[in-house]
């Protein structure tokens, strides 16, 4: 599968600056994917440190991006779409690696060599907004958070029927949890060919059926209309479908009955596993990892509830605490890691490459969204969108480093859909190229 | 076995009373009177108020305004006089007396570090024939004892751990025990004197625990007495030793005293008033106390306010005996209060009251009569108030249902507005408090008569206790409730104060003989007898009765013989001990299980008419509940060797039928109607419907509010599920061994520096084998109905069903006095020298209850090989399990799950979830902890005789270390931890005026 093997260069190690502020000569090798013929050349690698650092490098002719780093733990990260045969390809690429001096003999270089992971473009129903970091209160006492939600849609030109469509989230709830699925600094699953859905998994009792470029909104907690008591939340009681099965989850703030609104055949009933007497879904506020998927021709409840499915994180095994069922990777249709803007730090990711080579940063209590960035160029190229396509979007926020966050497209997606556009969203299966955190969540009117 | 016992004490009576028939006639016989005076040895001025006790038949006096006292009717000629004062050195003094009246002039010397015998360390009662300590005045002074909970850190062995700040909960002393995490209730088998009043907690409920003692004053307390060993039977309802606090009586300077450490500040004012020429004294102690647990958030914090009252008088009867008197009431306004923390959301606060009013009179008489020595009589009774009271905020944007349905049937909400007493409360929205109160207040009660007889033939002397006590405890409290019914969320009233009392009364006889045996040793022997009767009016445990035998013995091979081996001792004991229930343990609280049977659809302006069915279970009694008692042994030796003092002791104590509790599943059937079955069977508009549930159907029926269309009964599904209440009853037995040891090395004249070395081991094995119901953690079933099967475990529904742990503790204390500069100084090295646990999981027979898996998600395992130490999980599998159609059918667990692994494959998953596991492989893997030790620093120096200063700092070596342990093979450090104390120090200043 792998082709090409560069050289790599040898450079002076370290600057001569003052040891507290010393920096490193790194060397990022991307390995050229199959499907490529040559080294992947202008790729930007983006490095970004635990303390907030964050720089970028372009590959050159072998492949090979340099930096020159301070001591930190860095999330290496690369994503290129290429196209081979007529079809197109995303390659992502992930690493995580510790730059420290103890790695550097004298005069040395860090070479790393990172693995492509392909993926086929085009996948049909994505996540395109996340909406769980709640809201300031009306009175001033805290946040609010059980008005929870996902917008789903259908990233293409056809519609989507879809059996047994399922949605959870991978473990641990936060992705800074000290309790995680890492063993020897290595996410246990990675290579397995599953994600584990944490604790419960809402499966709908009927298919998902959605319209080319059409939105759905799926209530996690809370389908009804927030916004009397809480001037900054949301109103989910014209939510599409809601999670909601009392006898699993039975917590009635969490839980209220749905809006009589919403037919209860658009409910997504549970299958839990973690303990019985958990009332209430657990949806992280401050940074959960979300996936979409569907168990194909499996029956959601039977499958997930068989023993031989079952999943505990590491040193938690039989602990229904930590209890998840495997989900085969080619069920999951997208998933989104989100790490708490207060905790970069000490947050790993939670999916495997193939599913998720990056991650999303959020400033939760806020009332703020985690929202897909549009395929400027994709969506430009649809003819229908003549005319249609507004821009100036300006509902971007600032990350936790002060940075920008916001969808470098200046195409304003619901503003644009709204005015009967249909956009293509971001999908290269890294979150930080496809999201960006929105400051007013799209049902917030 | 009681009845054995009996017969046995009934034996050691017998022969006891042969003996002292045979002495009687041995000794002549004289008719003294002994007499004198006591003095202050420095001013010289009479001392009232002196305690003056003697060998012979009990006889005692105090002495009057002029220092004088008189004892008449003693009738040996040799007598030991102990002469006792508040502030006082105590002396003993050895007396040959002569027929007619005998002079004896003492002068007491006033206690301070100017003295050569003071200590600052627990110090064993060497007179008693038990295991038993006293921590005095300067000892509590030096160690800056602030809150009495820690008074057993002081003992052999004792670690200082964290802090002595009051606001982080209670922490009640357990003797010789372990931590939290043994089986037997060992703090609320310790039972609590203060001046003879019992300190309780039968009434209260929640955690079955000891007394909480950071409501007493630490600056009121004179001494403190631990009885780690085998106790009188004058004392009943304990099970785990006892401590006896003893408050300051008698005149004493104006003494101001000042403490402070990080947390905690404190200031007390005593004084003993002398009130006039035969007027008595009058002991008046203050004492303000305020301790944060966090430092930085100060404005949260617990606070002590006592106020402590003593009189006391000794009159003269017409025969001219002594009679005292002591009348005490004390109090405390204080508790935990977060109102004033400004990091709490405007208005939010929890207040929890420590209130305490206590009172106690007793009257000791000496009536020197043939057949009566003396006559003690007491009464006391405390009342507390522990309300909690909270007020937090709330918010919702749907209505909430607030149940408070106790009848069963199906309930539906109703607005506050419509109805103010619906079973179903549909909560507001928007912004409101809720303002809550849980109402606790414990009152107890007792009336105690005993009397003594003491007789004495040469050095043969025989006292015989006969005594009758009569004890009650109830609560006075509402437990829970709201000041808002409109807001007040899902909740049942439950109200303490329509609780029976619970009433004990119990007899005791005891007989204590010494006699010598040759020319220099001598045997001591206590036998008695106690019985209770425990008596609870109204309720299915009627009349419960226990008999606690106890027996002590101590043989004195010498005393005071010189060189070498100059003393030498041993003693031991056996006895019962047993353990009134608490009121959590005979009312535990109805239960309700309430399953949503109905939930249309939101409305709009955010309101859901929810429909609920409740089951309601009746309170639990278990008339089988055994009384938890324990069976002590001890054996120990006291010698004095060149100079050094050695106390090793051995104790074996087994705690039978310790209180547990456990839940028991009742199944029960409901109907569920959906939002579905609206859909289907409802054609009403959603704004025209008026839902109505059947009470005792469940059935839903929509009614049109415009009457255009006929009622319409919708569908539903009948779910099986059960409803769980607590049983309180006994568990295994749980035994604790140890020994506990003290080398006071002989004092190092030339640097005045005494050195001792004190320390402990420890053995706890529990194992329960009572069974538990659970129902695993499944919330349904493979066919997606609820779960509906119940397994029964032997002990635990959890992997391991008891432990074993070991520790050996040893602590170095080295103490420099220089009486000339009034100065104490020491250094106390506490070192754990050992810790190992383990997780056990077997029955008592030793055969193994847990399987060896080969990984974690197997459900089938050996015992081949054991399963401890083996780095591997274990599952455990119930005894049996029954099935919701079928409770009573009790289907063996293990031989069904082996057969439908291949023949039911959908019981099968069910049933693995029955199966419980070990959450690590390392978890039945033996537990060594690394040794490790801190170091804790005091001073006390007196300043002149108005002023003294200790100051002290714990952990002082600012110990960063690391320990081990062995069950995972990580480290872990010291820093911050429950091993050590905290780094901190303090200071207190005493000023007499």
């Amino acid at each position: 599968m792998m082709a090409a093997v560069a050289m790599l260069f040898a450079f002076t190690a370290c600057t001569e600056d003052e040891d507290d502020y010393r920096t490193y000569s790194v060397a990022v090798q991307l390995l050229t994917p199959d499907v490529a013929d040559a080294p992947l050349e202008g790729v930007t690698v983006t490095a970004r440190g635990q303390v907030g650092t964050e720089l970028e490098a372009k590959t050159n002719q072998d492949g090979i991006a340099e930096f020159m780093l301070p001591e930190d733990m860095y999330m290496f990260t690369a994503s290129q779409k290429i196209s081979a045969d007529g079809t197109t390809y995303t390659v992502n690429y992930k690493h995580q690696q510790t730059v420290s001096k103890q790695d550097f003999a004298s005069n040395a270089t860090l070479n790393i060599v990172m693995d492509p992971v392909l993926s086929k473009g085009g996948r049909q129903v994505i996540l395109k907004e996340i909406y769980v970091g709640g809201c300031p209160k009306d009175d001033g006492s805290g946040n609010y958070q059980f008005d929870k939600y996902v917008v789903i849609y259908n990233n293409s030109d056809q519609v989507a029927d879809i059996k047994n469509f399922c949605i959870s989230n991978a473990g641990p709830y936060n992705a800074n949890a000290g309790a995680n699925n890492y063993v020897d600094d290595k996410l246990v699953y990675a290579d397995q060919g599953y994600t584990p859905a944490h604790a419960y998994l809402f499966y709908m009792t009927k298919n998902l059926v959605m319209e080319p470029y059409s939105s759905a909104t799926i209530a996690l907690t809370g389908a009804i209309d927030h916004t009397a008591t809480y001037s900054n939340s949301v109103d989910l009681s014209k939510a599409d479908y809601v999670c909601y099965d009392p006898e699993d989850f039975w917590n009635t703030s969490y839980h209220p009955a749905p809006s009589a609104d919403i037919p209860s055949e658009n409910y997504l009933l549970a299958s839990k596993f973690c303990l019985a007497a958990q009332n209430a879904t657990a949806w992280s506020m401050v940074g959960p990892g979300m996936f979409i998927f569907s168990t194909a021709d499996n029956d959601p409840l039977a499958y997930s509830q068989d023993e031989a499915n079952r999943y505990y994180m590491p040193g938690k095994e039989n602990n229904a605490v930590y209890a998840g069922a495997k989900i085969p990777n080619e069920w999951i249709f997208d998933a989104v890691d989100i790490w708490g803007a207060d905790y970069v730090g000490t947050s790993l990711p939670r999916f495997s490459t193939e599913l998720e080579s990056g991650y999303i940063y959020m400033t939760n209590k806020q009332g703020y969204s985690i929202y897909r960035n549009v395929d400027k160029e994709a969506t430009e190229a649809l003819p229908e969108n003549e005319g249609k396509l507004i821009y100036n979007y300006s509902l971007g926020t600032t990350d936790y480093q002060g940075a920008e966050s916001t969808d470098l497209s200046g195409i304003d997606a619901e503003a644009s859909i709204a005015n009967g556009a249909h956009i293509i969203f971001m999908d290269t299966n890294n979150s930080m190229n496809d999201f960006h955190q929105r400051k007013v969540a799209s049902l917030k009117r | 076995m009681n009845r054995r016992v009996s017969a046995s004490i009934s034996k050691v009576l017998l022969v006891v009373g042969i003996m002292l028939i045979a002495c009687g006639e041995c000794f002549a016989q004289i008719h003294a009177a002994l007499a004198g005076r006591v003095t202050d040895s420095r001013t010289k001025e009479p001392l009232p108020g002196v305690m003056v006790t003697t060998d012979q038949k009990g006889l005692w006096a105090i002495s009057d305004e002029d220092g004088y006292y008189t004892i008449a009717n003693l009738d040996f000629p040799t007598a030991v006089v102990t002469f006792y004062l508040l502030g006082y050195q105590k002396q003993s003094v050895p007396v040959k007396l002569g027929e007619g009246k005998n002079t004896r002039n003492v002068a007491l010397h006033e206690m301070n570090l100017s003295l050569d015998e003071v200590v600052v360390t627990a110090q064993r009662r060497t007179e008693s024939l038990s295991s038993s300590y006293v921590i005095d005045r300067n000892t509590l002074d030096h160690a800056q004892i602030m809150n009495l909970n820690y008074v057993a850190t002081l003992l052999p062995g004792g670690k200082t751990v964290g802090d002595q700040n009051l606001a982080s909960g209670a922490k009640p002393v357990a003797l010789h025990a372990g931590g939290a995490s043994e089986l037997g209730n060992a703090s609320f088998g310790t039972a609590i004197d203060l001046d003879g009043q019992r300190l309780e907690t039968n009434a209260s409920f929640g955690e079955i625990r000891g007394v909480d003692l950071r409501n007493i004053g630490s600056s009121n307390i004179e001494s403190v007495e631990v009885v780690a060993g085998i106790p009188s039977v004058e004392y009943g309802d304990l099970s785990n030793g006892m401590v006896k606090i003893n408050t300051r009586k008698g005149r004493t300077p104006f003494v101001v005293e000042l403490m402070v450490e990080p947390k905690t500040k404190s200031i007390a004012l005593s004084k003993g008033f002398n009130l006039g020429r035969r007027a008595g004294t009058l002991n008046v102690n203050a004492e303000h106390t305020r301790s944060i647990s966090n430092l930085a958030s100060p404005h949260t914090a617990y606070m002590r306010n006592n106020v402590n009252l003593t009189y006391s008088n000794a009159f003269k009867d017409h025969m001219g005996h002594p009679l005292s008197l002591t009348a005490s009431l004390g109090g405390n306004i204080g508790g935990y209060n977060s109102e004033a923390d400004p990091d709490e959301f405007k208005d939010t606060y929890t207040k929890t009251r420590d209130y305490m009013l206590r009172g106690n009179v007793k009257l000791h008489w000496l009536l020197d009569n043939p057949w009566i020595s003396n006559l003690t009589l007491q009464a006391s009774v405390s009342y507390s108030d522990k309300m909690n009271e909270t007020n937090s905020n709330k918010s919702s944007a749907s209505t909430q249902p607030y149940i408070h349905a106790t009848e069963a049937g199906y309930h539906i909400g109703e607005l506050y507005g419509e109805n103010p007493d619906a079973d179903i409360i549909l909560g507001p929205t928007g912004y409101w408090y809720v303002r809550s109160f849980t109402d606790s207040k414990p009152l107890a009660y007792s009336v105690k008569a005993k009397t003594d007889w003491t007789r004495r033939w040469g050095k043969t002397m025989n006292t015989v206790l006969l005594g009758a006590e009569l004890a009650g405890s109830g609560n006075l409290g509402r437990g829970l409730y709201y000041e808002d019914m409109s807001v007040a969320p899902t909740w049942r009233e439950y109200r303490y104060d329509e609780l029976p009392f619970m009433n004990n009364v119990a007899l005791f006889l005891e007989d204590k003989f010494s006699m010598p045996v040759g020319r220099r040793s001598s045997l001591h022997l206590r036998a008695g007898l106690r019985s209770d009767i425990t008596m609870i009016k109204g309720s299915e445990y009627g009349t419960v009765a226990n008999v606690s035998p106890r027996i002590n013995a101590k043989y004195v091979f010498w005393e005071n013989r010189g060189k070498g081996v100059s003393d030498l001792s041993v003693f031991g004991g056996w006895g019962k001990s047993v353990k009134q229930p608490s009121f959590t343990v005979l009312y535990p609280a109805p239960t309700y299980s309430d399953k949503l049977a109905f939930a249309p659809g939101t409305t709009a302006d955010g309101r859901t008419f929810y429909a609920y069915y409740t089951q309601p279970t009746t309170p639990k009694y278990n008339p089988d509940l055994k009384w938890q008692y324990t069976i002590q042994n001890e054996l120990g030796v006291e010698a004095k060797l060149w100079g050094t003092r050695v106390s090793l002791s051995a104790f074996r104590n087994k705690t039978f039928n310790p209180y547990m509790s456990r839940s028991v599943y009742t199944p029960y059937t409901y109907k569920l109607t959906t939002q579905a079955d609206i859909e289907a069977g409802c054609t009403i508009p959603t704004e025209n419907r008026q839902y109505m549930i059947d009470r005792h159907t469940g059935i839903v029926t929509v009614k049109d509010r415009t009457g255009a269309i006929a009622d319409q009964v919708l569908g539903y599904k009948e779910r099986n599920t059960y409803v769980s209440q607590t049983e309180y009853t006994n568990g295994s037995p749980v035994e604790r061994r140890g020994l506990d040891l003290i080398v006071d090395f002989a004092q190092i004249r030339p640097i005045r520096t005494s050195i001792r070395l004190d320390g402990n081991y420890y053995w706890y094995k529990g194992l329960n084998e009572t069974l538990v119901a659970s129902m695993g953690q499944a919330s349904a079933s493979m066919d997606g109905t609820p779960y509906k099967y119940v397994g029964y475990y032997a002990g635990s529904s959890t992997a391991a069903n008891g432990s074993l742990s070991r520790q050996i503790n040893a602590n170095l204390t080295i103490s420099t006095h220089i009486p000339k500069i009034r100065m104490i100084f020491s250094l106390r090295i506490e070192s754990s020298l050992y810790t190992y646990g383990q997780n056990l999981s077997e029955y008592a027979d030793g055969r193994l209850r847990g399987y060896l898996l080969e990984a974690a998600g197997d459900h089938h395992g050996t015992q081949q090989g054991g399963i401890y130490n083996k780095d591997s999980y274990v599952a455990v599998y119930p005894e049996y399990y029954t099935a919701w159609g079928n409770p009573e059918e009790k289907i063996p667990f293990l031989d069904k799950f082996v057969w439908a692994r291949e023949n039911d494959r959908e019981l099968y998953q069910d049933l693995c979830k029955l199966v419980v596991k070990s959450n690590t492989t390392y978890f039945f893997n033996e537990n060594r902890i690394t040794a490790y030790y801190a170091a804790n620093f005091n001073v006390t120096k007196e300043l002149g005789k108005w002023a003294s200063v200790t100051l002290y700092a714990r952990n002082f070596f600012y110990q960063m270390g690391k320990v081990k342990s062995s069950q995972t093979g990580l480290e872990s450090s010291l820093f911050d931890s429950g091993y050590i104390p905290k780094f901190y120090y303090g200071m207190s200043v005493r000023i007499k005026l």
